[in-house]
């Protein structure tokens, strides 16, 4: 098991950290919680029902070499099975970035670009090479219809072409929770990144990610970057960045002060009005908040709507990630 | 112009010589007797910057020299770089080497620089380099003589533009070869295995530093604002949460008022502690970066301290950033635009320059006087701007170099009106003839009889009216004999 545990190569991490997030996306709805570098596993995920998805993610330097892919395969179904004892596992995933999985050539096609094959879905010759393996090697606890297999193109020393497909699939996600903000998928995988990776080199194994604490970052990284463009076309935009750059921590003293929220909140509720209309007929019930300013009516007029926008919109926001994420 | 007097003082040993205003023989009758170092001493005396020779250290000795130029006494005392003129009972004090120009200008009466400069290249002949040295190169020290200046200035032309640019090119030369040399050093510690890191310079860094510390400052004071507003969130809830309050919603359900029930704080306080453990990993990714800069900053400091004075240069040099390829592009190019305006200045000088043609007559006339046959003394007046002295033997370079000199003394009093003294240091020496000698003399007394002239030997040639001044062991001797024949 310390062989297992040991230390692997920066690239092998930053391969099991990419797989996970990956991983964690595509169960997003599901998963309550993920663990890089587990007990048992690479990447353990943790579902609502508490079962759980044990993924092994093994991966080579070049995609060109097929010399190891069996012995990897070989490991990865050795630590699979022994998973497959604990008895709780949903599913049990063999993730790699070889194009060529199984060192075979003609059952390379079906591991072009970022593919995804339960075992049943796998050509014959890979099933052939896998029962081969756990029948000799005698790793009979993996159940192979809870198996299935990843490939994820994941190579190169430039960064931007390697993580290309978790990009691609960060993108997805946030599409399907209407997301779409410029620079939005980049900050959010050097989170996630930073986040799997600094757990990835603790020893202690026991240490999880719970799904709230990769989706709030989303959240305030969204709130920070979609807010100030959704007024952005009410207002000049040199003028905003000026009074958000200017009034930062009166913004963020009135936007996050739970007494202030629900005050707007209550009035928006009782006007009835859409949120644009609320805002330019209303605002002047908030001029209390700048009062004390030293500058002039209109900036302190931005100022407000740029606040009640703020407040407005956040919600919004919060409510319906946490909807695309079953949070 | 004549020199009539000189005396010298070096502590408490003083030495006074009075000179003919025709021929001086400075004669002792072996060598080292200070001979060069007196006539040197005379150079001094006039204002130019010489090197001091034998243990004689000009710039701690007193000078006074008295000189005739166009009937009129000068009196000069020179003591390091102050130097003052008595004349005509008016005493003017100058300073050293700044007022050089002025100095030889209110003796010889002559303003213009380009024949000041040359003036004692024309009218000396070292004995180390005095007799090779044809048209240009040095005289003393860094005294230079050019002939192209000297035909410039005698013809009145005036090149000054062309020449401050010629300077100003030189300097960016010397200063693209230093860089040049940075290079080669580079290429070197390379060469020798001791890598050339292009380390960030200490400013870039401590930019870096003073940015990220303003960042940080910003990040404590977000995080500050940040927890209080979460303290004040959590106050105002527990407040209601004390009040105990229920309500009831529109099915008639009773519901408390607790954290839990209130709209929007639940989400509120998670998207808050969110945004501050983010702002809390942002702040340790700075901590980090303040960190490791400060570390290296410190490293760097130290190793400064104990590395030896060597390897604190080649650090330093390593650090330096140098485009050799560039530097050689650029001073390749400067190099040419010298090569150019060289030319051109070079051109502008012999375009319509009578100086020209005399001065090759007055040289061609001497030369055949000396028995140098015409295939040495080119026809083409060009060749008075020669640069090919090597193909010329020992003889042969000493009779045209003093064909040139006296064509330079001749012009300059045709010219200028200056009657330069004519002095030789030690002509019998190296591969001239005796006999040489002595005709070069005799014609100096045939064409140039109102010239003064001055020779340092340890021949007592056969001249007419010639002061023979003896050294007999040092040049600050008292024993010196004065004789008249």
């Amino acid at each position: 098991m310390s062989d297992r545990n040991a230390s692997t190569s920066a690239f092998g991490w930053d391969f099991q950290t990419n797989s996970a997030i990956l991983l964690m996306l595509e169960n997003i709805k599901n998963a309550k919680q993920i663990r890089v570098e587990g007990a048992d596993e690479d990447i353990e995920i943790t579902l609502q029902d508490n079962s759980k998805i044990y993924a092994q993610a093994k991966s080579i330097a070049k995609p060109d070499d097929y010399n190891h892919v069996i012995n990897k395969l070989s490991d990865a179904l050795e630590t699979l099975s022994l998973a497959a004892k604990n008895g709780d596992g949903s599913l049990f995933t063999y993730v790699t970035n070889s194009p060529n999985p199984f060192n075979n050539k003609r059952t390379m096609s079906y591991f072009t670009g970022r593919t995804h094959l339960d075992y049943n879905e796998l050509p014959d010759a890979a099933k052939n090479k896998i029962i081969d393996i756990v029948h000799k090697k005698g790793y009979n606890n993996l159940d192979l219809n809870k198996f299935d297999v990843r490939v994820i193109p994941f190579y190169g020393n430039d960064l931007k072409n390697r993580y290309k497909e978790i990009l691609a699939c960060i993108n997805e996600f946030l599409g399907e929770i209407n997301i779409d903000i410029t620079g939005i998928n980049t900050s959010i995988m050097e989170i996630w990144q930073r986040d799997l990776f600094q757990n990835a080199t603790q020893t202690d194994t026991d240490i999880f990610i719970s799904k709230e604490k990769m989706i709030w970052p989303l959240i305030v990284l969204v709130i920070d970057k979609s807010t100030s463009r959704e007024y952005e076309k009410d207002f000049d935009e040199d003028e905003i960045e000026e009074i958000e750059r200017k009034y930062k921590l009166i913004i963020n003293q009135n936007t996050m002060s739970y007494k202030m929220i629900t005050r707007v909140i209550f009035d928006y509720r009782g006007a009835k009005k859409d949120k644009k209309t609320f805002i330019s007929e209303n605002w002047r019930d908030y001029q209390d908040i700048v009062d004390k300013l030293k500058t002039d009516n209109l900036t302190k007029q931005s100022l407000v709507k740029i606040i009640l926008y703020r407040i407005l919109t956040q919600r919004r926001y919060i409510k319906n990630i946490k909807r695309g994420a079953n949070l | 112009m004549k020199i009539m007097e000189i005396t010298l003082k070096e502590g408490f040993h003083e030495k006074k010589v009075q000179f003919s205003e025709s021929v001086n023989i400075i004669y002792s009758k072996k060598n080292s007797t200070g001979k060069t170092t007196f006539l040197r001493a005379i150079f001094y005396a006039l204002g130019y910057s010489v090197p001091s020779t034998r243990g004689i250290k000009f710039d701690k000795m007193e000078f006074w020299l008295t000189i005739e130029n166009r009937e009129k006494i000068y009196k000069l005392y020179r003591h390091g770089s102050y130097l003052s003129i008595d004349y005509d009972n008016k005493k003017m004090d100058y300073s050293l080497p700044t007022d050089f120009h002025e100095i030889l200008t209110e003796i010889t009466g002559c303003r213009n620089i380009d024949i000041l400069d040359n003036l004692l290249g024309a009218a000396y002949m070292d004995q180390e380099k005095g007799w090779t040295l044809l048209n240009r190169g040095k005289v003393i020290g860094n005294i230079s003589f050019n002939i192209e200046a000297l035909v410039r200035g005698l013809d009145g032309k005036d090149c000054t533009k062309e020449n401050q640019e010629l300077e100003a090119v030189e300097k960016q030369i010397k200063k693209y070869e230093y860089m040049h040399l940075v290079a080669d050093y580079q290429k070197e510690l390379y060469e020798n295995g001791e890598y050339i890191e292009f380390d960030a310079p200490e400013e870039v860094r401590d930019i870096k530093l003073d940015t990220l510390r303003v960042e940080k400052d910003l990040l404590l004071e977000e995080l500050s604002q940040l927890k209080d507003i979460l303290r004040k969130n959590k106050l105002l809830v527990e407040y209601i949460s004390d009040l105990k309050l229920t309500v009831v919603s529109s099915r008639g359900e009773q519901i408390p008022v607790t954290k839990e029930t209130l709209v929007d704080f639940t989400d509120n306080t998670e998207l808050l502690v969110t945004r501050k453990e983010m702002l809390q990993k942002r702040l340790t990714g700075i901590n980090r970066k303040i960190s490791s800069l400060e570390e290296r900053k410190e490293k760097e400091n130290q190793m400064v301290q104990v590395q030896e004075a060597i390897d604190a240069f080649d650090s330093n040099i390593r650090k330096i950033k140098v485009d050799p390829i560039e530097t050689q592009r650029i001073l390749d190019y400067l190099k040419s635009k010298r090569k150019k305006l060289r030319d051109h200045i070079r051109t502008l000088t012999k375009q319509d320059n009578d100086v020209v043609i005399e001065l090759h007559r007055c040289i061609s006339r001497y030369a055949q006087e000396l028995g140098i046959s015409e295939k040495y003394v080119s026809l083409d007046k060009d060749y008075i701007f020669t640069s090919d002295l090597k193909s010329l033997s020992g003889t042969i370079l000493h009779k045209i170099v003093f064909s040139f000199k006296l064509a330079y003394i001749k012009l300059i009093k045709d010219k200028a009106g200056i009657v330069l003294p004519i002095i030789l240091d030690s002509p019998s020496g190296r591969e001239v003839e005796f006999n040489t000698v002595e005709t070069m003399l005799k014609i100096i007394q045939r064409d140039y009889p109102e010239h003064q002239l001055i020779i340092a030997s340890i021949y007592n040639y056969d001249l007419r009216y010639k002061k023979v001044i003896e050294f007999k062991d040092r040049m600050l001797d008292d024993t010196d004999i004065m004789m008249n024949s």
